[in-house]
């Protein structure tokens, strides 16, 4: 079961007064009837070093502006930790005679992990960066309500004003703050964000400085279409804030291929074979889990590069149209894969209800044939490292069928939408993958409509708390992260395939494309019968 | 394991196997003086073929351990272990003479007999409990969350006593029955709940506590005694009786679930224990035959 999250409440500090207000240099625009309409949006926080401004995981609804001091921002997990021994003489011999478990993915130290900050992000080595005067964080938190993607901990003593919503959109209207918040971003995260790109992560230092001078900062309102399948491209896009859905119309329905995050790119596969969109981006609102509030939808805030400045880089450096090619072929691909499986226009209710047609790669268990001998569970926890099963013999039925508790690898996978670290991701093959450097929030375990993601304690995965977390929890300032997301990963990278099958010695546990299944057991109408 | 038509290829080649083995004996026994026994080379190599399978069966509680390890799907191996299995009581047989011979191997032939007839009894279990358990148990959940279950629906019971009645005390009055006559409180008065807490005292709470005797375990005499509790209660209360009725009902699944799964694996309390029984007395009978008898 996901678990509440906490939510710091907006009481501590002082209330600014709105000359105050107007006092701090990033106010200057904003007008004194604004000012007036939103009384006690603004506080001023004073922090000694030491001080936890804000945790990782919980809850917030504010943003910060750091007026003074340096402030540490960090994820308090150690990640791409050594793969664990086996223990116990089987295992020993398992190893010893090549039988592969999965462990935890590794990741390059460089690879960047997007976090609240606007103009700052973390690399996976260090998981940990500094913010200074005159920058801000907890933007998606304040306007998008997505759970703090950091621990914050003042480095030195600090003053900051935390701001509210109202106040804050007022900010993001306002000349000045657009233009010191485009600015820092230009010079702390965009030239990591453009080498990001795979396509541009080894173009020399003064490429790098043509695409980041030509590139513009735009912002979309969340829920409204950035470009639609069909249209020519004229641009590609870097995601900056917020979150971005890529879907392609098939027949019987729209495929979402992606969620996009912080960091990600997209529309340039159009650019580079000069041809229509192949897909529809629009953004996305962060989903609101917690409070149930109406409200405004989110900004998304992208980083365009032209199609002009996009064609002079690519003249000039033609071995990038190699790796274009394959990042374009790769989408392709996935697209490809995306339509091997095509909602039909007619589905028994049940069905729908049940949401079986959205399963890639469902898992079904035959109960005429289960013995409810458990050695799927067994087999999973076996096949993984920190032994812990991705899979609940528990769930719906639908005719013999049980549809246990483990990811179907959905056609519409929303468990992605509002993840504040990006760290749940789609695989080339369709598979979600949740990424070690989760911070426990639990957005994605309360997403998914089938209960297919847990959270488990970092303990019982063999996993551990970084040393800079360490430090602070002997203090108790901390509450570190102390869970993470568990998801089915099909087991891809064992040659045996998703081992609840192979294990099953039953024949009852299959792993089918719901539809193509459930026709060929007769259980649903084919798209023949559908038409008569 | 289903026995269904994609066993046919294994019980072809278990058909066709044994069929050999009984050729080769024919073929050998009027060779020898004293009939066919297992000390001749081919009887020897029956009782090794038998041992080697044996083992090959009892490798199967070790993959079992390591369910991941490419060494084959765990559906060929129980498949394997199954049709090998039976063909070694022929094995066996034709190893032996069909004799019971000394002490050893009328014991082995006793052990044989147990597992081969406890494992005949799980496949014949498994042909159709799980069905049973599919139909007669929708609400199906984990066997070792059975416990925690039944103790959730006490609680909610429990708590749908306490709303309806006020309290989980009842008057000392005389026992619900579905015969008798009773004339119902007014329907606001707060004694138009006691009924209930009566019905918690005299049938309810036994039930809940596992008494096997409880009237509430059986589906008819449960329907007719929450009729009656019906009659006794005014029409608020009514949806209160048919949630205790629902939770009795969701018990008597679990408690039904209970019982199938135990006899569903029952059988391994005989098949595994003997099994290894009959591999250690095996292989001592096979050392003890080839050393000191020299063989």
């Amino acid at each position: 079961m996901a678990k509440a999250m906490p939510i710091a409440t907006f009481s501590e500090g002082r209330v600014m007064s709105n000359e105050e207000i107007r006092a701090v240099d990033i106010f200057a625009d904003v007008d004194e009837r604004t000012l007036e309409k939103f009384p006690g949006t603004v506080r001023r926080r004073r922090f000694k070093a030491g001080d936890v401004i804000c945790r990782e995981g919980e809850g917030g609804t504010t943003a910060f502006y750091i007026i003074d001091g340096v402030v540490e921002v960090f994820i308090g997990r150690r990640v791409g930790a050594a793969a664990s021994r086996p223990t116990g003489l089987l295992a020993r011999i398992g190893a010893a005679l090549g039988q592969r478990r999965i462990g935890k993915p590794t990741h390059p130290p460089d690879r960047l992990i997007p976090i609240d900050a606007g103009s700052a992000d973390l690399r996976y080595g260090e998981l940990a960066t500094r913010l200074n005067a005159g920058e801000v964080f907890g933007e998606m938190s304040c306007l998008n309500l997505a759970p703090r993607s950091a621990t914050v901990v003042a480095e030195t003593d600090c003053e900051m004003i935390e701001i509210l919503r109202n106040m804050y959109e007022a900010l993001q209207r306002s000349k000045t703050f657009k233009e010191r918040t485009d600015a820092k971003y230009r010079e702390r995260a965009l030239d990591n964000h453009l080498r990001n790109v795979p396509i541009f992560s080894s173009l020399p230092d003064n490429a790098i400085e043509e695409l980041r001078d030509c590139a513009e900062l735009v912002a979309f309102e969340a829920g409204t279409t950035i470009f639609n399948e069909g249209e020519e491209a004229d641009a590609m896009y870097i995601v900056r804030l917020g979150q971005v859905r890529v879907g392609k119309a098939f027949p019987g329905g729209v495929r979402y291929l992606a969620y996009l995050t912080r960091g990600d790119f997209f529309g340039e596969t159009g650019l580079l074979r000069n041809a229509p969109r192949n897909a529809t981006c629009s953004a996305v609102d962060h989903p609101v889990i917690e409070s149930g509030r109406k409200r405004r939808a989110a900004r998304v805030e992208l980083v365009r590069i032209g199609k002009e400045h996009f064609e002079r880089v690519i003249r000039r450096f033609p071995d990038l149209v190699d790796r274009l090619e394959r990042v374009a072929a790769q989408r392709v691909r996935e697209q490809q894969r995306a339509a091997l499986t095509i909602l039909p226009t007619v589905q028994p209710r049940e069905v729908e209800d049940l949401g079986l047609l959205q399963g890639q790669n469902l898992m079904l268990i035959d109960l005429e044939k289960c013995t409810r001998c458990d050695q799927c569970a067994q087999a999973c926890a076996s096949a993984h490292e920190d032994n812990i099963s991705r899979i609940v013999r528990e769930g719906p039925r639908y005719e013999k069928y049980l549809v246990p508790a483990s990811c179907r690898m959905c056609m519409d996978p929303v468990c992605m939408i509002g993840c504040p670290v990006g760290s749940i991701r789609r695989t080339e093959d369709l598979n979600i993958f949740i990424e070690d450097w989760c911070v426990g929030c639990g957005v994605c375990a309360k997403q998914c409509p089938y209960s297919s993601i847990q959270l488990h304690p970092l303990e019982a995965l063999g996993e551990e708390e970084s040393e800079r977390a360490k430090r602070y929890a002997e203090t108790g300032e901390v509450v570190n992260v102390t869970e993470r997301a568990i998801v089915c990963d099909q087991c891809t990278s064992l040659p045996t395939g998703p081992a609840c099958v192979y294990a099953c010695p039953h024949d009852a546990a299959v792993r089918v494309n719901a539809r193509d299944f459930l026709e060929a057991s007769g259980l649903f109408p084919s798209a023949e019968d559908a038409a008569k | 394991m289903l026995i269904d038509r994609t066993q046919s290829r294994w019980a072809l080649a278990t058909a066709l196997i044994g069929a050999a083995a009984v050729a080769v004996y024919l073929w050998d026994a009027p060779r020898h003086l004293n009939g066919p026994s297992g000390s001749t080379a081919v009887g020897i190599t029956l009782g090794s073929c038998a041992l080697a399978i044996m083992l090959f069966c009892a490798a199967l509680s070790l993959k079992r351990r390591v369910p991941h390890w490419r060494i084959g799907k765990a559906k060929t191996w129980l498949r394997a272990h199954v049709w090998l299995g039976l063909l070694t009581v022929l094995l066996v047989g034709l190893h032996g003479a069909f004799k019971t011979g000394g002490t050893l191997t009328t014991l082995l032939w006793v052990l044989l007999g147990f597992v081969t007839l406890s494992g005949f009894a799980g496949i014949l279990l498994q042909q159709f409990l799980p069905r049973l358990l599919l139909h007669s148990v929708p609400g199906e959940t984990l066997y070792q969350q059975l416990g925690r279950q039944l103790e959730n629906i006490r609680t909610l019971a429990e708590q749908v006593v306490i709303e309806s009645a006020g309290s989980l005390e009842a008057p000392k009055t005389a026992a619900i029955s579905a015969d008798l006559e009773y004339t119902p409180p007014e329907p606001d008065a707060p004694e138009a709940g006691e009924p209930i807490a009566r019905f918690y005292r005299d049938y309810l709470k036994p039930f809940l506590e596992g008494d096997p005797g409880s009237q509430l375990a059986q589906t008819d005499r449960a329907a007719s005694l929450f009729m009656a509790l019906r009659t006794m209660t005014p029409p608020r209360l009514h949806g209160a009786v048919d949630e205790l009725a629902s939770l009795c009902e969701r018990r008597r699944e679990f408690q039904r679930q209970r019982r199938m799964m135990i006899v569903l694996f029952a059988w391994l309390i005989v098949h595994v224990p003997a099994s290894w029984a009959l591999i250690v007395l095996a292989i001592v009978h096979a050392v003890v035959a080839l050393r000191w008898k020299g063989i």
